[in-house]
Protein backbone atom coordinates (compact mmCIF):
# COMPACT_ATOMS: atom_id res chain seq x y z
CA UNK A 1 0.00 0.00 0.00
CA UNK A 2 2.75 2.36 1.06
CA UNK A 3 4.88 1.22 -1.89
CA UNK A 4 1.95 1.69 -4.24
CA UNK A 5 1.50 5.22 -2.96
CA UNK A 6 5.06 6.20 -3.77
CA UNK A 7 4.81 4.62 -7.18
CA UNK A 8 1.68 6.57 -7.88
CA UNK A 9 3.38 9.72 -6.73
CA UNK A 10 6.42 9.03 -8.92
CA UNK A 11 4.20 8.42 -11.94
CA UNK A 12 2.39 11.62 -11.22
CA UNK A 13 5.62 13.59 -11.06
CA UNK A 14 6.77 12.21 -14.43
CA UNK A 15 3.45 13.14 -15.92
CA UNK A 16 3.69 16.57 -14.35
CA UNK A 17 7.02 17.29 -15.96
CA UNK A 18 6.10 18.88 -19.26
CA UNK A 19 7.29 17.32 -22.50
CA UNK A 20 9.33 20.47 -23.07
CA UNK A 21 11.25 19.91 -19.82
CA UNK A 22 11.73 16.22 -20.60
CA UNK A 23 13.04 17.07 -24.03
CA UNK A 24 15.47 19.51 -22.46
CA UNK A 25 16.65 16.92 -19.96
CA UNK A 26 17.36 14.35 -22.68
CA UNK A 27 18.90 17.08 -24.85
CA UNK A 28 21.40 17.79 -22.08
CA UNK A 29 21.91 14.14 -21.12
CA UNK A 30 22.86 13.39 -24.72
CA UNK A 31 25.42 16.15 -24.86
CA UNK A 32 23.14 18.75 -26.46
CA UNK A 33 21.83 16.46 -29.16
CA UNK A 34 20.04 18.08 -32.07
CA UNK A 35 16.23 18.05 -32.13
CA UNK A 36 16.10 15.73 -35.11
CA UNK A 37 18.29 13.19 -33.31
CA UNK A 38 16.05 13.26 -30.25
CA UNK A 39 13.01 12.70 -32.48
CA UNK A 40 14.58 9.63 -34.07
CA UNK A 41 15.33 8.07 -30.68
CA UNK A 42 11.98 9.08 -29.12
CA UNK A 43 10.06 7.49 -31.99
CA UNK A 44 11.78 4.21 -31.16
CA UNK A 45 10.74 4.66 -27.48
CA UNK A 46 14.34 4.63 -26.34
CA UNK A 47 14.16 7.81 -24.25
CA UNK A 48 12.12 7.17 -21.10
CA UNK A 49 9.25 9.57 -20.58
CA UNK A 50 9.74 11.39 -23.86
CA UNK A 51 6.77 11.22 -26.18
CA UNK A 52 6.63 14.44 -28.14
CA UNK A 53 9.95 16.14 -28.78
CA UNK A 54 9.78 19.88 -28.41
CA UNK A 55 13.05 21.70 -27.97
CA UNK A 56 12.69 25.36 -27.02
CA UNK A 57 15.18 28.10 -27.99
CA UNK A 58 18.34 27.24 -26.09
CA UNK A 59 20.94 30.00 -25.99
CA UNK A 60 23.92 27.82 -25.00
CA UNK A 61 23.51 25.79 -28.15
CA UNK A 62 23.16 28.86 -30.36
CA UNK A 63 26.27 30.41 -28.85
CA UNK A 64 28.28 27.21 -29.07
CA UNK A 65 27.15 25.72 -32.35
CA UNK A 66 26.42 28.68 -34.65
CA UNK A 67 27.98 28.19 -38.04
CA UNK A 68 27.96 29.84 -41.43
CA UNK A 69 25.54 28.69 -44.07
CA UNK A 70 26.88 27.48 -47.38
CA UNK A 71 27.76 30.24 -49.78
CA UNK A 72 25.33 30.47 -52.67
CA UNK A 73 26.68 29.67 -56.10
CA UNK A 74 27.07 32.78 -58.17
CA UNK A 75 24.74 32.77 -61.16
CA UNK A 76 25.49 36.24 -62.51
CA UNK A 77 28.20 36.44 -65.14
CA UNK A 78 29.59 39.43 -66.96
CA UNK A 79 28.33 39.88 -70.50
CA UNK A 80 31.31 41.78 -71.84
CA UNK A 81 35.07 41.91 -71.59
CA UNK A 82 36.35 44.19 -68.76
CA UNK A 83 32.93 44.52 -67.08
CA UNK A 84 34.42 43.07 -63.91
CA UNK A 85 38.02 42.38 -62.90
CA UNK A 86 38.89 40.15 -59.95
CA UNK A 87 42.20 40.84 -58.25
CA UNK A 88 44.20 39.35 -55.43
CA UNK A 89 47.74 39.25 -54.06
CA UNK A 90 49.45 35.91 -53.38
CA UNK A 91 52.38 35.78 -51.00
CA UNK A 92 55.22 33.37 -51.68
CA UNK A 93 57.00 31.57 -48.86
CA UNK A 94 60.21 32.12 -50.81
CA UNK A 95 61.80 35.12 -52.50
CA UNK A 96 62.13 34.73 -56.25
CA UNK A 97 65.46 35.06 -58.04
CA UNK A 98 64.34 38.48 -59.26
CA UNK A 99 63.48 39.55 -55.70
CA UNK A 100 59.69 39.16 -55.89
CA UNK A 101 57.80 38.14 -52.77
CA UNK A 102 54.24 38.36 -54.16
CA UNK A 103 52.30 38.12 -57.35
CA UNK A 104 49.19 40.13 -58.13
CA UNK A 105 46.61 38.68 -60.48
CA UNK A 106 43.87 40.36 -62.48
CA UNK A 107 41.17 38.10 -63.90
CA UNK A 108 38.58 39.26 -66.40
CA UNK A 109 35.22 37.86 -65.28
CA UNK A 110 33.83 37.41 -68.81
CA UNK A 111 36.72 35.61 -70.49
CA UNK A 112 38.46 34.36 -67.31
CA UNK A 113 41.69 35.56 -68.84
CA UNK A 114 44.41 35.93 -66.26
CA UNK B 1 49.87 37.93 -63.44
CA UNK B 2 52.63 40.22 -62.22
CA UNK B 3 55.36 39.27 -59.71
CA UNK B 4 55.96 42.18 -57.30
CA UNK B 5 58.43 42.96 -54.55
CA UNK B 6 56.12 44.73 -52.14
CA UNK B 7 52.36 45.01 -51.68
CA UNK B 8 52.43 48.73 -52.42
CA UNK B 9 53.42 47.80 -55.99
CA UNK B 10 49.84 46.64 -56.60
CA UNK B 11 48.60 50.14 -57.42
CA UNK B 12 51.29 51.05 -60.00
CA UNK B 13 50.98 47.56 -61.53
CA UNK B 14 47.21 48.01 -61.78
CA UNK B 15 47.74 51.27 -63.66
CA UNK B 16 50.08 49.54 -66.13
CA UNK B 17 47.61 46.67 -66.55
CA UNK B 18 44.69 49.06 -67.04
CA UNK B 19 46.43 51.19 -69.68
CA UNK B 20 47.62 48.18 -71.62
CA UNK B 21 44.42 46.18 -71.51
CA UNK B 22 42.18 49.14 -72.33
CA UNK B 23 44.31 50.09 -75.29
CA UNK B 24 44.30 46.50 -76.51
CA UNK B 25 40.53 46.08 -76.31
CA UNK B 26 39.31 49.63 -76.81
CA UNK B 27 37.10 49.01 -73.76
CA UNK B 28 37.21 50.38 -70.22
CA UNK B 29 37.47 48.52 -66.91
CA UNK B 30 34.14 49.04 -65.15
CA UNK B 31 34.42 47.25 -61.86
CA UNK B 32 37.19 45.87 -59.65
CA UNK B 33 36.55 43.21 -57.02
CA UNK B 34 39.14 42.60 -54.30
CA UNK B 35 39.50 41.78 -50.64
CA UNK B 36 40.18 44.48 -48.04
CA UNK B 37 43.96 44.19 -48.13
CA UNK B 38 45.82 47.41 -47.31
CA UNK B 39 47.19 47.51 -50.87
CA UNK B 40 43.63 47.78 -52.22
CA UNK B 41 42.11 50.22 -49.72
CA UNK B 42 44.99 52.61 -50.25
CA UNK B 43 43.80 56.26 -50.54
CA UNK B 44 45.59 56.98 -53.80
CA UNK B 45 44.28 53.77 -55.36
CA UNK B 46 40.71 54.62 -54.31
CA UNK B 47 41.02 58.18 -55.59
CA UNK B 48 42.37 56.91 -58.91
CA UNK B 49 39.44 54.51 -59.36
CA UNK B 50 36.96 57.26 -58.49
CA UNK B 51 38.52 59.54 -61.07
CA UNK B 52 38.49 56.78 -63.71
CA UNK B 53 34.91 55.81 -62.86
CA UNK B 54 35.82 52.28 -61.77
CA UNK B 55 33.36 50.82 -59.27
CA UNK B 56 35.14 49.09 -56.37
CA UNK B 57 33.65 45.97 -54.78
CA UNK B 58 35.09 44.65 -51.55
CA UNK B 59 34.49 41.27 -49.97
CA UNK B 60 33.29 41.06 -46.37
CA UNK B 61 36.32 41.04 -44.05
CA UNK B 62 37.92 37.61 -43.61
CA UNK B 63 35.56 36.08 -46.17
CA UNK B 64 37.71 34.88 -49.08
CA UNK B 65 34.72 32.79 -50.22
CA UNK B 66 33.35 35.99 -51.77
CA UNK B 67 36.54 36.29 -53.78
CA UNK B 68 36.00 32.84 -55.25
CA UNK B 69 37.10 33.43 -58.84
CA UNK B 70 40.55 34.64 -57.94
CA UNK B 71 41.04 32.27 -55.01
CA UNK B 72 40.16 29.29 -57.19
CA UNK B 73 42.53 30.59 -59.85
CA UNK B 74 45.32 30.74 -57.27
CA UNK B 75 44.75 27.05 -56.64
CA UNK B 76 44.96 26.22 -60.35
CA UNK B 77 48.06 28.38 -60.74
CA UNK B 78 49.84 26.82 -57.80
CA UNK B 79 48.91 23.26 -58.80
CA UNK B 80 50.49 23.80 -62.20
CA UNK B 81 53.43 25.60 -60.68
CA UNK B 82 54.18 22.77 -58.26
CA UNK B 83 53.89 20.20 -61.03
CA UNK B 84 56.30 22.09 -63.29
CA UNK B 85 58.77 22.80 -60.48
CA UNK B 86 58.73 19.11 -59.60
CA UNK B 87 59.22 17.76 -63.14
CA UNK B 88 61.96 20.23 -64.03
CA UNK B 89 63.66 19.90 -60.66
CA UNK B 90 64.13 23.67 -60.61
CA UNK B 91 64.92 25.63 -57.46
CA UNK B 92 61.90 27.14 -55.70
CA UNK B 93 63.40 30.57 -56.23
CA UNK B 94 62.36 30.27 -59.89
CA UNK B 95 58.69 30.29 -58.86
CA UNK B 96 57.96 33.59 -60.60
CA UNK B 97 59.01 32.20 -64.01
CA UNK B 98 57.00 29.06 -63.41
CA UNK B 99 53.88 30.93 -62.28
CA UNK B 100 54.10 33.06 -65.43
CA UNK B 101 54.23 29.93 -67.56
CA UNK B 102 51.32 28.43 -65.61
CA UNK B 103 49.36 31.63 -66.28
CA UNK B 104 50.20 31.39 -69.99
CA UNK B 105 48.95 27.83 -70.31
CA UNK B 106 45.86 28.34 -68.11
CA UNK B 107 44.79 31.11 -70.49
CA UNK B 108 45.01 28.50 -73.23
CA UNK B 109 43.29 25.63 -71.37
CA UNK B 110 39.58 24.78 -71.45
CA UNK B 111 37.62 25.92 -68.39
CA UNK B 112 34.23 24.65 -67.21
CA UNK B 113 32.94 28.11 -66.26
CA UNK B 114 33.19 29.20 -69.89
CA UNK B 115 31.71 25.99 -71.35
CA UNK B 116 35.09 24.37 -71.95
CA UNK B 117 36.28 27.19 -74.14
CA UNK B 118 39.66 28.72 -73.38
CA UNK B 119 40.06 32.20 -71.86
CA UNK B 120 42.08 33.35 -74.89
CA UNK B 121 39.30 32.13 -77.16
CA UNK B 122 36.75 34.14 -75.14
CA UNK B 123 39.09 37.10 -75.27
CA UNK B 124 39.98 37.09 -78.96
CA UNK B 125 37.00 35.24 -80.40
CA UNK B 126 39.13 32.68 -82.21
CA UNK B 127 40.86 29.43 -81.18
CA UNK B 128 44.42 29.43 -79.91
CA UNK B 129 47.43 28.37 -82.00
CA UNK B 130 49.32 25.73 -80.02
CA UNK B 131 51.98 25.00 -82.64
CA UNK B 132 54.73 27.00 -80.90
CA UNK B 133 54.30 25.45 -77.42
CA UNK B 134 57.32 23.85 -75.80
CA UNK B 135 57.75 21.84 -72.62
CA UNK B 136 58.68 24.23 -69.83
CA UNK B 137 62.26 23.76 -68.69
CA UNK B 138 63.35 21.59 -71.61
CA UNK B 139 66.82 22.06 -73.09
CA UNK B 140 67.14 24.30 -76.11
CA UNK B 141 70.16 25.31 -78.15
CA UNK B 142 70.21 29.02 -78.81
CA UNK B 143 72.26 30.23 -81.73
CA UNK B 144 74.72 33.06 -81.27
CA UNK B 145 74.30 35.88 -83.75
CA UNK B 146 77.27 36.75 -85.93
CA UNK B 147 78.31 39.70 -83.76
CA UNK B 148 78.57 37.51 -80.67
CA UNK B 149 81.11 35.03 -82.07
CA UNK B 150 84.14 34.65 -84.28
CA UNK B 151 84.43 31.93 -86.88
CA UNK B 152 86.01 29.42 -84.50
CA UNK B 153 83.66 29.98 -81.56
CA UNK B 154 80.75 27.63 -80.82
CA UNK B 155 77.61 28.40 -82.82
CA UNK B 156 75.09 27.81 -80.06
CA UNK B 157 74.71 27.54 -76.32
CA UNK B 158 72.54 25.24 -74.23
CA UNK B 159 69.67 26.98 -72.39
CA UNK B 160 66.49 26.14 -70.54
CA UNK B 161 63.15 26.84 -72.23
CA UNK B 162 60.91 29.53 -70.72
CA UNK B 163 58.63 30.93 -73.38
CA UNK B 164 57.04 33.60 -71.25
Amino acid sequence: MFLGDTLQEADASVAAASQEETTMMWHQRLGHMLERGLKVLAERNLLHGLKTVKLPFYEHCVISKLHRLKFARVTTRSKHILDLIHSDVWESPELSLGGARYFVSFIDDYSRRL
Amino acid sequence: MYPIKKKSDVFPVFKVFKTQIELETGKKIKCLRTDNGGEYVDDEFLAFCKQEGIVRQFTVAYTPQQNGVVERMNRTLLERTRAMLKTTGMAKSLWAEVVKTACYVINRSPSTTIDLKTPMEMWKGKPVDYSSLHVFGCHVYVMYNSQERTKLDPKSRKCIQDQT
